[in-house]
């Protein structure tokens, strides 16, 4: 009971607290990119949670039980990017498979996970920290439903943005900028939350 | 056969470019594995001599399990028994490393033997994502002597990273005290 | 079969290398890159290490990309593209780590992310694969710089307001620790150092360019208008003088 706690702390701290793109930057090219439909966002950010899933799944065995021990720890990087765009093609093909509308909503922002910073960015980084399995996982749940979250909440506020008036010069992006800043602050009240170890 | 051939010619060119990029990774791994390990020996001397002064020299260095502990000690990974030049001993500094959600920290504690009370704090690695405000509300009033380590560190702005490095310190502290009991 | 010569025309090299510090500058025009640049930006000396860094993994990648680009067969590209940026990548980082230990530390994960900066990827795919080695070098070179001066504008601001002045040394130890201070202490908005203040920045200044191009735009249309009214009244004139001619000679 106790670890079970201690597991949806972990991601809720991920989450929330230290949240993966208005603090640590990362999934910002799709987080500008894709949010313009609520629709396509859900989409993406389930797709993204799936690949995180996977692939803190294979990366954190990969190279604790693999790179380690052979004494290359170095080729991190080089595996990781090449599990994570295998796994993109895989889950592409399974989502044509058995959801071809979302398969066409998602359109290019399907192979555009792979350059997803928040995917390599939370595989490596929990190497970096030399985090145990379950904490890994627990990183990349709360930081993949993290994303999740703030893609979905984004793309409610761009969609009532497009239809009010802002001047000339801020249409398109640089309100949406200065929007997702103010949701930064709002984030920031967060930080005294609580937080896993 | 056509497309036979071609599956070969495919994997045959994949397997150059990733057996040669091995190769090259591995040949600058030789090139600066002495480097970086160099680095980081020079790192964990210049805390020494920030916490203890600029005399201290590390004449020892054990893994904490050598020591045969009874208490929790999973935050230190090594000590280091520190003298100065005359050969007296200074005291113990404790490498602890830990992590939070907001990333790792490593540092060296340093406690002086005949006071057998905390010393001072170097940060070696420090991965918060409010590394800044964690250095300077926290860190530096600790030791400068304003703050004291058994003090809450609510008025922080890096709160969970001062809550982590309070708990480190306060562990290498009991495995001080036990060591010299 | 013949083999068409490409006639290059003058200053394509120049053409080349500067399009990728103003025209497509690949931070403020094709907003590629954007994770370090929000996430590096917090000092000066930072965003020229980040830019640094970048323009090497990118000159490297781009220069060996169109060295083998007859070689590597047109359904492995993305992995073979991929597997040469992760390489020199991680030479990269390791001799960061070796010789410039600071920088690594300030930097952390996002050395890594290189990989996935899409800049990288894109000119290998765009440019690189399609042009030959020197071009691709001009090219990396361009995009490197205009990556490089874009960091470094933002960092401008973020540090300015931030921290009220500039500090030198911090990273690249061999210059002496030296602060501007610019701002005096304590009447600095420290909001521009957090990450809501590189959203605000990165919005501003892409809000500056919209402007500007939208007044080019805006002054270019008037001058249509106007031509086309002269005209207009001109025609006008000419039917006038043609009609009086013609009731003239009646």
């Amino acid at each position: 009971m106790n670890m079970f706690i201690a597991f949806l702390l972990a991601i809720i701290t991920s989450m929330l607290v230290d949240n993966v793109v208005l603090s640590r930057f990362y999934g910002i090219c799709p987080f500008l990119g894709v949010s313009k439909k609520v629709k396509s966002s859900l989409g993406m950010g389930v797709a993204v949670v799936f690949v995180i899933i996977l692939a803190t799944v294979i990366c954190w065995p990969l190279y604790n039980y693999v790179l380690v021990p052979a004494g290359i720890p170095y080729l991190d990087t080089v595996a990781y990017i090449l599990v994570i765009a295998s796994l993109v093609q895989l889950v592409g093909l399974f989502i044509k498979k058995y959801s071809p509308g979302l398969y066409k909503t998602l359109g290019i922002y399907l192979p555009l996970i792979t350059t997803n910073c928040a995917v390599l960015g939370v595989a490596q980084s929990n190497t970096d920290q030399g985090l145990g399995f379950v904490e890994s996982l627990a990183n990349g749940l709360g930081t993949s439903v993290g994303f999740l979250l703030i893609i979905v909440v984004f793309s409610c506020i761009r969609v009532r943005l497009e239809s009010s008036n802002t001047p000339k010069a801020f249409k398109g992006l640089p309100i949406a900028l200065i929007t997702a800043a103010i949701m930064a602050i709002a984030f920031m009240g967060l930080q005294g939350l609580f937080v896993r170890g | 056969m056509s497309n036979k051939k071609k599956y070969i010619m495919t994997s045959i060119t994949l397997g150059a470019i990733a057996s040669i990029s091995a190769v090259l990774i591995a040949l600058s791994n030789l090139a600066t594995k002495d480097k970086i390990a160099q680095n980081e020996i020079d790192r964990i001397n210049a805390g020494i001599t920030n916490i203890f002064g600029k005399n201290a020299v590390i004449s020892a260095q054990k893994s904490i399990n050598e020591y045969g502990l009874t208490i929790d000690t999973s935050y230190i990974s090594t000590v280091y028994t520190v003298k100065n030049n005359e050969n007296t001993e200074l005291g113990l500094a404790f490498r602890t490393t830990g992590s939070n959600s907001y990333g790792k920290i490593s540092l060296l504690a340093g406690f002086d033997k005949t006071t057998k009370t905390f010393m001072k704090v170097s940060l070696i690695i420090n991965e918060q994502s409010f590394a800044s405000t964690l250095v300077d509300n926290y860190v530096n009033p600790l030791n400068n002597g304003d703050l004291n380590i058994s003090d809450k560190p609510v008025n922080v702005g890096a709160t969970r990273g001062a809550e982590l490095v309070q708990k480190m310190v306060l562990q290498a502290q009991d495995a001080a005290l036990e060591i010299w009991k | 079969m013949e083999v068409k010569k490409m006639k290059r025309e003058k200053g394509y090299t120049r053409k080349n290398f500067l399009k990728g510090i103003v025209i497509e500058n690949p931070l403020f025009v094709s907003i590629l890159g954007t994770c370090p640049a929000l996430a590096t930006t917090k000092s000066i000396e930072a965003a020229i290490g980040m830019g640094l860094l970048f323009t090497i993994v990118l000159i490297c990648s781009n220069m060996l990309v169109s060295l083998l680009r007859k070689l590597i067969p047109e359904e492995i590209r993305t992995p073979a593209y991929i597997v040469i940026i992760a390489t020199f990548v991680t030479i990269v980082k390791m001799f960061t780590n070796a010789f410039l230990s600071e920088l690594y530390s300030t930097l952390g994960v996002f050395i890594s992310l290189i990989v996935v900066n899409c800049i990288v990827l894109g000119r290998a795919e765009a440019y690189a694969s399609k042009n030959n080695v020197f071009d691709s070098l001009i090219d990396a070179l361009g995009m490197g710089l205009g990556y490089m001066l874009a960091l470094i504008t933002m960092a401008f601001f973020r540090e300015l307001l931030g921290l009220g002045g500039f500090t030198f040394g911090k990273i690249f130890q061999f210059i002496p620790l030296t602060t501007l201070q610019i701002i005096p202490k304590g009447y600095e908005i420290k909001m521009f150092q957090t990450p809501a203040g590189a959203f605000i920045v990165f919005g501003l200044i892409l809000a500056v360019l919209a402007f500007i191009k939208n007044r080019k735009a805006e002054l270019k249309a008037n001058i249509e208008k106007r031509e086309k009214i002269r005209k207009a009244q001109e025609a006008k004139e000419a039917a006038l003088k043609a009609a009086v001619n013609n009731g003239g000679n009646k």
